[in-house]
């Protein structure tokens, strides 16, 4: 029977189907009453059919093949009441329904864990994790509020290299291998400086997806992990602001209805302005005297601002602005800014009588950042794209799909000394046009997720054909046995070479020049990354709210392209340069593995909240001369996370987190001598010479770094007022017992710089 | 549940315990002393010189204790020789130079291995030879003496004084050297500059280039490679009220291949050079100096200067440090 609907719900796409009896359709949006935020996963019946709907991300849904008639409609969801409304089903016609569902008074918790029960009923949790504001906030916050960077820590298989100048390693994929998308534009560096701070304010962020690997098919240009960050509307219904501030820095967003909804009258017009920003270099001083001299050299300051226009029937269109910057100043050393601007629309329009739902999104992204060095050219780089995207959504009751075709227009400027010490400037302008076809198929036990994307690389006249699939068979009620598989491809190269353990600067290019033409004896035409993802693993959704996972991965990048650690002299421009390749050319051939296994569990309770992740990895790499494992390998990282509700109202919340992780590999040095050799390889041994101090390598990451522990932990006091103000005091302290981990050595004077010592903290956040 | 109590147990402590030690390694377990030598034979004069010094992998600060010579000299078992085509072996003499100046490594105890009156037979095969009883190392090493490095371009007898067309669109002023396994070209500009307290300073500023521009020993000068080169060397300088060009000096610098250091580690070559001093533009380059909106900054007048030029760079007379500044 089940066979049957989805046979029925592709071929309904054309039009009634003779054979059929009569029948109609309803589709429509799902909104949370007080706030006009849309609901995901809200059930939907219709009394008299015999299919559902689940609304999706954008609240959006359809039951199809209705019969004709009068029937009633029912859309429930955990926290809120039943929607119920009466309608008559027309032949052929499709009826058209906004739904307001009011909130129920029940703990946020419950309906938190409500909303991940039926998620992961409807969704293939495999390499999946769903962050929401509630989850953000389980974590210590230690800027005022939690931070997805500090969440992204604590996800099994990402790999955080610590607070100052950190980075994510997801799975064995550098950044560059990661894909990170606001609202659908591209954010090439979503990470300040310091690294316990996003771009992104959790105040507006709806929610996060993170697919550490094996994702779908809409997602491309990226061959290692995902992270796809969606903002929420500004509230319809009434204005609100928050407010906080904390010895590290503040923030303030507003937002509020300049066409409020109502009853009658659904359509909104809302806008959401935030602001947060830093001020740790110069409070550092005033609140930790204990600190060095460097202190915490880290500024940033991130503006976004939304604007939602909503339909009568649900369609909408976002307009959406950001403005980021960060600066690193270590001063007489070095100094990184960067900054990121950008904008852009999203319309989602669902016309009267069709099944389809249509988006249409439109992004200019500018990306520019500059490096500073005590004996160093300046350096500078700037990624800027357009980026087009239509998307068609099919949401049939156990068929749906959704289509979607894709123009990115891509520039890269890369400003650098060469080996002779003079200025070059790399220009390149890129254009993909991808399509791609993700579905979802139901069927008994199986959900079954093929999906493929074509990836044409005009600039290179390269053509990918990205196979994806994804599998979830339910074992039993409680526990699913869950897939996944694809290939990825990717062009964009990044000049922070693997081996760079502090890399505040990431310069970007894109292009097929500069690129090694040979590798292990074969030429390579297409100066593309290429990997194939596997991974198989087991999830228990179970009583008192027990999630417990378990997952083995495989990455195989079978072809990647890295900074070139060999390069000796300039590139030259003519084809009879004498040098080998591997001395000249600015990137290289590289193949390597990841592959690890990731343990989860997860406890919620009305005053407990417990989680613990595991992750056992292993990333290899392969280049021309040698095998070695990256900076990155870390072995085995450890999460541990709880949160504790006290008092009779439970507005007291303690939370702690302890990272444990085994040490980095680094290489280590065989001796220190003077180096009298220049750039050129030349050298003067005249005694009256003073050569400077150079350092003898040992083989690549061949030694280890100690541990890395940490512990964080909060308290927080809320007072809820009348007209829902609340006033939140936090008490944080980072690194509570003060480990001493290492941020670097300088391997000349063998001084060691740890990262952040202990730091108390203390914020108010006041929402009115 | 007491089973499962207890690997936790044991799991917190097995964590808390591996995670205690908090020592970097920086280098490698007995990691054994190793003596490092860069030498270097020199076709054009007739002086050879070697360093030998230790390896130093000790804990504490690099800038002390490379200047600390109970960590950076071996000791006075250590013997250097250099073997001639014929198999003669003359031990070299260690000698102790005056402290350097500049640079992070200034040594007191600068001892360096030396030959004087040593001349090379160009093709022909020298061995160093490095031996060293207390630690039980030999080091040896063979090179080949390089021939004589000479501009085939342009000859070097016309070039002195003479003019040469920068401004020739079609084909620029370039320079032609022998080959070698590695070569720097350096060009240095000669100038003067008259500052608006009347004072005049005669200044000379050098750049190193990477040979085999384009598969060949040499380089072209067109006139923006030119005029970027000024823009890179010469600062903008608010007390200059002018100034005059006076003449490029061209210098290349060829060197062997390493050769490899049997029992140890270092660098251990030949080396050549040949210098074309007082190279002349015609008189349009000096216009396109002082016209041009890329030069224009630098206040340089239309009209060389032709007169005494007294180097201001003492270091002239040493090749080598003109390349590596």
């Amino acid at each position: 029977m089940k066979k049957l609907i989805v046979i029925a719900s592709i071929l309904s796409l054309f039009g009634n189907l003779p054979g059929f009896s009569q029948t109609g359709s309803v589709k429509g949006f799902v909104y949370d009453a007080s706030t006009g935020q849309p609901l995901a996963l809200a059930s939907v019946t219709v009394e008299g059919s015999k299919t559902k709907a689940v609304t999706d991300a954008d609240g959006f849904f359809m039951v199809l093949r209705v019969p004709v008639g009068s029937h009633s409609l029912r859309i429930s969801y955990i926290g809120f009441e039943d929607f119920n409304k009466s309608m008559t089903i027309e032949n052929q016609m499709m009826e058209q329904v906004v739904a307001h569902l009011k909130p129920q008074v029940v703990s946020l918790q419950v309906a938190t864990v409500n909303a991940e029960r039926r998620r992961m009923e409807h969704l293939n949790p495999v390499s999946a994790h769903h962050i929401t504001q509630e989850s953000l906030k389980s974590i210590p916050g230690l800027t005022g509020q939690s931070d997805l960077a500090e969440y992204l820590q604590v996800i099994p298989g990402i790999i955080f290299s610590g607070d100052r100048g950190g980075q994510f390693y997801i799975r064995g994929g550098a950044p560059v291998q990661n894909l990170v998308k606001l609202d659908g534009m591209t954010v090439v560096n979503p990470f300040h400086s310091v690294g316990f701070a996003s771009v992104f304010d959790t105040e507006t962020i709806g929610s996060v997806d993170v697919y550490t690997a094996g994702f779908d098919s809409r997602y491309g240009g990226r061959t290692s992990s995902v992270i796809d960050v969606k903002t929420r509307m500004g509230n319809r219904r009434e204005f609100k602001a928050k407010a906080s501030g904390t010895t590290f820095g503040y923030g303030l967003t507003v937002e509020g209805p300049l066409k409020k909804m109502t009853e009658e009258d659904p359509s909104s017009i809302s806008v959401m302005i935030s602001n947060k920003g830093s001020y740790i270099q110069k409070s550092a001083g005033l609140f930790y005297p204990y600190l060095d001299s460097t202190g915490i050299p880290f500024n940033y300051n991130d503006l976004f601002g939304k604007v939602s226009f909503v339909g009568r029937k649900g369609d909408q269109l976002d307009l959406i602005g950001m403005h980021f910057t960060d600066a690193a100043d270590y001063t007489g050393l070095m100094r990184s800014t960067w900054e990121n601007n950008g904008g852009g629309f999203r319309f989602l329009v669902s016309p009267s009588n069709s099944k389809l739902l249509f988006e249409q999104t439109l992004f200019y992204s500018d990306y520019s950042g500059t490096f500073l060095e005590q004996s160093k050219r300046p350096r500078s780089t700037r990624y800027n794209s357009l980026e087009g995207m239509f998307k068609v959504f099919f949401n049939g009751p156990l068929f749906s799909f959704v289509w979607g075709t894709e123009l990115n227009v891509i520039h890269t400027l890369h400003n650098f000394a060469n080996a002779a010490n003079l200025l070059r400037e790399i220009n390149n302008y890129a254009t993909e046009l991808i399509t791609f076809l993700d579905s979802r198929i139901e069927t008994g036990r199986f959900l079954i997720e093929p999906g493929m994307r074509f990836h044409y690389y005009a600039d290179q006249g390269y053509f990918a054909a990205e196979p994806r699939l994804k599998v979830r068979f339910k074992i039993n009620d409680l526990l699913n046995l869950n897939i996944a598989s694809g290939l990825y491809s990717q062009d964009l190269l990044s000049t922070t070479s693997p081996e760079d353990v502090i890399s505040l600067f990431e310069g970007y290019y894109i292009g097929p020049g500069y690129v090694q033409n040979t590798f292990q004896g074969k030429y390579i035409d297409d100066k593309i990354s290429l990997a194939w993802h596997a991974v198989c693993g087991l999830s228990y959704y179970g009583p008192q709210n027990l999630k417990l996972s378990v997952e083995g991965y495989v990455k195989d990048y079978y072809r990647m392209i890295s900074a070139n650690r060999y390069k000796l002299y300039d590139l030259l421009v003519n084809a009879n340069n004498p040098y080998p390749e591997y001395l000249t050319k600015y990137f290289i051939f590289e193949k390597g593995w990841a592959y690890g296994i990731d343990f989860l569990a997860d406890w919620n309770t009305a005053s407990w909240n417990l989680y613990a992740a595991y992750s056992l990895g292993y990333v290899t790499r392969q280049d021309e001369f040698m095998d070695y494992v990256p900076h990155f390998d870390r072995r085995h990282n450890m999460n541990f996370v709880a949160g504790y509700k006290l008092g009779h109202k439970k507005d007291w919340e303690l939370k702690a987190r302890w990272n444990l992780g085994s040490g980095f590999p680094f290489t280590q040095s065989l001796g220190i001598y003077e180096n009298l050799v220049n750039n050129y390889g030349q050298f003067s041994i005249d005694p009256t010479t003073s050569g400077a101090l150079g350092v003898l390598y040992a083989p690549l990451n061949g030694g280890r770094l100690p541990w890395y522990h940490r512990l964080d932990i909060s308290l927080q006091k809320a007072w809820v007022f009348r007209k829902g103000q609340s006033l939140e005091v936090t008490a944080s302290i980072m690194n509570l017992y003060n480990r001493l981990n290492v941020f670097y050595v300088d391997r000349i004077t063998q001084k060691r710089i740890n990262q952040l010592p202990i730091l108390p903290t203390l914020g108010l956040c006041w929402r009115f | 549940m007491k089973t499962i109590r207890l690997i936790l147990s044991a799991a917190i402590l097995w964590a808390f315990t591996i995670s205690c030690n908090n020592v970097i390694e920086l280098f490698p377990a007995n990691a054994p002393d190793s003596l490092y030598v860069i030498g270097c034979l020199d076709g054009y004069g007739s002086v050879q010189q070697v360093k030998v010094r230790k390896l130093i992998h000790g804990h504490g600060d690099g800038t002390l204790l490379i200047n600390d010579p109970e960590y950076y000299l071996p000791d006075s078992s250590t013997r250097v020789y250099l073997q001639d085509p014929s198999g003669n072996l003359t031990a070299m003499n260690p000698v102790v130079y005056p402290r350097q100046t500049g640079g992070v490594v200034a040594q007191d105890s600068n001892v360096i291995y030396q030959l004087e009156n040593y001349p090379l037979i160009s093709g022909q095969k020298y061995t160093l030879k490095i031996d060293n009883p207390a630690m039980g190392q030999v080091l040896t090493s063979t090179i080949s003496a390089l021939p004589t490095a000479e501009f085939t371009y342009p000859v070097p007898a016309s070039v002195v004084h003479s003019t040469f067309r920068f401004t020739d669109p079609v084909r620029p002023f370039h320079i032609a050297f022998t080959p070698a396994s590695a070569s720097v070209w350096s060009i240095s500009l000669k100038y003067l500059d008259f500052m608006a307290n009347g004072d005049t300073l005669f200044r000379k500023a050098t750049f190193s280039g990477q040979p085999n521009y384009g598969g060949v020993s040499g380089r072209e000068f067109d006139l923006p490679y030119l005029f970027m080169l000024f823009n890179r060397l010469i600062p903008d300088d608010p007390k200059v009220d002018f100034r005059m060009f006076y003449r490029f000096d061209f210098l290349v610098w060829n060197r062997s291949g390493f050769a490899k250091i049997n029992g140890g580690m270092g660098l251990f070559y030949a080396v050549h050079h040949a210098i074309l001093k007082n190279v002349c533009p015609t008189e349009s380059f000096n216009s396109a100096l002082a016209d041009s909106t890329d030069t224009k900054h630098l206040k340089f007048s239309p009209i060389p200067y032709n007169g005494t030029f007294i180097d201001p760079d003492s270091t002239l007379v040493n090749p080598f440090l003109s390349i590596l500044r």
